[in-house]
């Protein structure tokens, strides 16, 4: 199986978007690792953006005798851990967008809810510490962006993004804030988010008058029906992001 | 559903409430509590569904609260009116009020502020927007005014607290 892969990749152009298309097997990362120096340490790879990565990908499609892009590509997923990617391609990304995890906080701080799905890397904290930090970094965010703002502040803090993931945040005047953290490929999903507060908690939770209010959130219901809520958004994938 | 469900239950908890206590004043703080209850769930509903954002002050609270809250949870807008000089006080005129269609106060019952949990409800919804008021009935149509009038006082606002060991 291993040999058979190889010979079609060194054949010829005709195979190379059969490979693209298949699903990772060790025998071909294991090929592109000694072929090209690790991008995260090169001077190149701070300015792989996605857009010259993606045509990058086009560009080994339509012209499949570039070997260095298409090593150097792939080798700048494998520096990155995920030595089992796929070589990206331009639908490639809409597969990748997911949803990495879900806070749910109240007025007071308290950590009302907490879902993952995709997560490779825990904080390294106990979980109460994380949802303090979160909160904290939150509410002086907040503050910062209103005062520091240039203009009439509208709906203040929305987002921040970073190299690999980027975190969305939703907040009601009652103070309670929906926080997802998602890949960077999501556009604006204040939509998603109110909905996860109007008809998640606020149905659920809050008009459910055996659900204590200030405390986290013990409705079985609430979990399941929020789990199968996300997993049902467009840009959630199944597959580890 | 039909709003006499609604008038005859609500009817039927201050009678009940009325023989648990014996004594007017207990029954109205008990109308007060659980109309506080009410106001917290009922603001998260509220939001939920109107789509309003954070008010600027006390005027544009006095206003969603008259023409989108009344209007969404009873069917009837209350009017506005009787403003403070200093803008923190102001009075919902309410021409008919849905919960007491049916009722008359008995003489031995003087003193119940029947609608009472209706204070309660503006004080708890309220006060899960950072705002502290005092809501309290000053004329009722069941003690033979003409109108019933609610007398709204801004107290405060709340402030956010940091949980503590956040610093």
């Amino acid at each position: 199986m291993r040999k058979l892969k190889r010979t079609q990749i060194q054949q010829g152009p005709n195979f190379r978007p059969a490979v693209l298309c298949a699903p990772q097997l060790a025998p071909v990362s294991a090929r592109q690792e000694p072929h090209a120096p690790h991008l995260s340490s090169s001077p190149m790879h701070p300015f792989h953006t996605r857009s010259t990565l993606c045509s990058a990908s086009l560009a080994q499609m339509t012209s499949p005798a570039q070997d260095t892009v298409l090593s150097a590509a792939s080798s700048f997923w494998s520096g990155e851990s995920y030595t089992r990617m796929p070589r990206p391609s331009a639908t490639d990304w809409l597969k990748q967008m997911t949803v990495h995890n879900l806070y749910l906080f109240d007025r007071n701080g308290v950590c009302l809810h907490y879902s993952e799905w995709h997560r490779k890397k825990q904080a390294g904290i106990p979980k109460e510490e994380e949802y303090k930090l979160m909160y904290g970094m939150l509410f002086s965010i907040r503050s910062f962006v209103s005062k520091m703002s240039p203009l009439d502040m509208k709906d203040g803090f929305l987002a921040f993004q970073t190299s690999r993931y980027k975190l969305h945040y939703y907040e009601t005047p009652t103070g309670i804030k929906v926080v997802m953290n998602t890949d960077l490929g999501v556009g604006p999903i204040r939509d998603v988010l109110h909905h996860i507060y109007s008809a998640l908690y606020v149905e659920l939770v809050v008009k459910n008058p055996l659900c204590p209010l200030g405390q986290t959130v013990q409705s079985e219901l609430f979990r399941s029906r929020l789990d199968s809520y996300v997993r049902s958004l467009p840009f959630f994938s199944a597959r580890a992001g | 559903m039909s709003s006499e469900l609604f008038t005859l239950t609500y009817g039927a908890l201050v009678t009940q409430l009325c023989k648990d206590y014996e004594n007017d004043e207990d029954v109205n703080k008990q109308l007060d509590k659980m109309g506080y209850n009410i106001g917290v769930r009922l603001i998260e509903d509220f939001l939920a569904r109107s789509n309003v954002g954070r008010c600027h002050d006390f005027r544009e609270t006095a206003d969603v609260i008259a023409k989108v809250a009344f209007k969404m949870y009873l069917g009837i807008t209350p009017s506005i009116t009787n403003w403070s000089p200093a803008g923190d006080e102001f009075s919902l005129i309410l021409e008919n009020n849905p919960l007491v269609d049916f009722v008359e106060l008995p003489d031995n019952h003087s003193s119940l502020i029947y609608s009472n949990l209706l204070c309660g409800v503006l004080r708890g919804a309220l006060e899960m927007v950072q705002m502290a008021v005092e809501a309290k009935f000053v004329q009722d149509t069941l003690k033979g005014d003409g109108v019933t009038e609610i007398r709204m006082r801004f107290i405060r606002r709340i402030e956010d607290n940091l949980p503590a060991g956040e610093e």
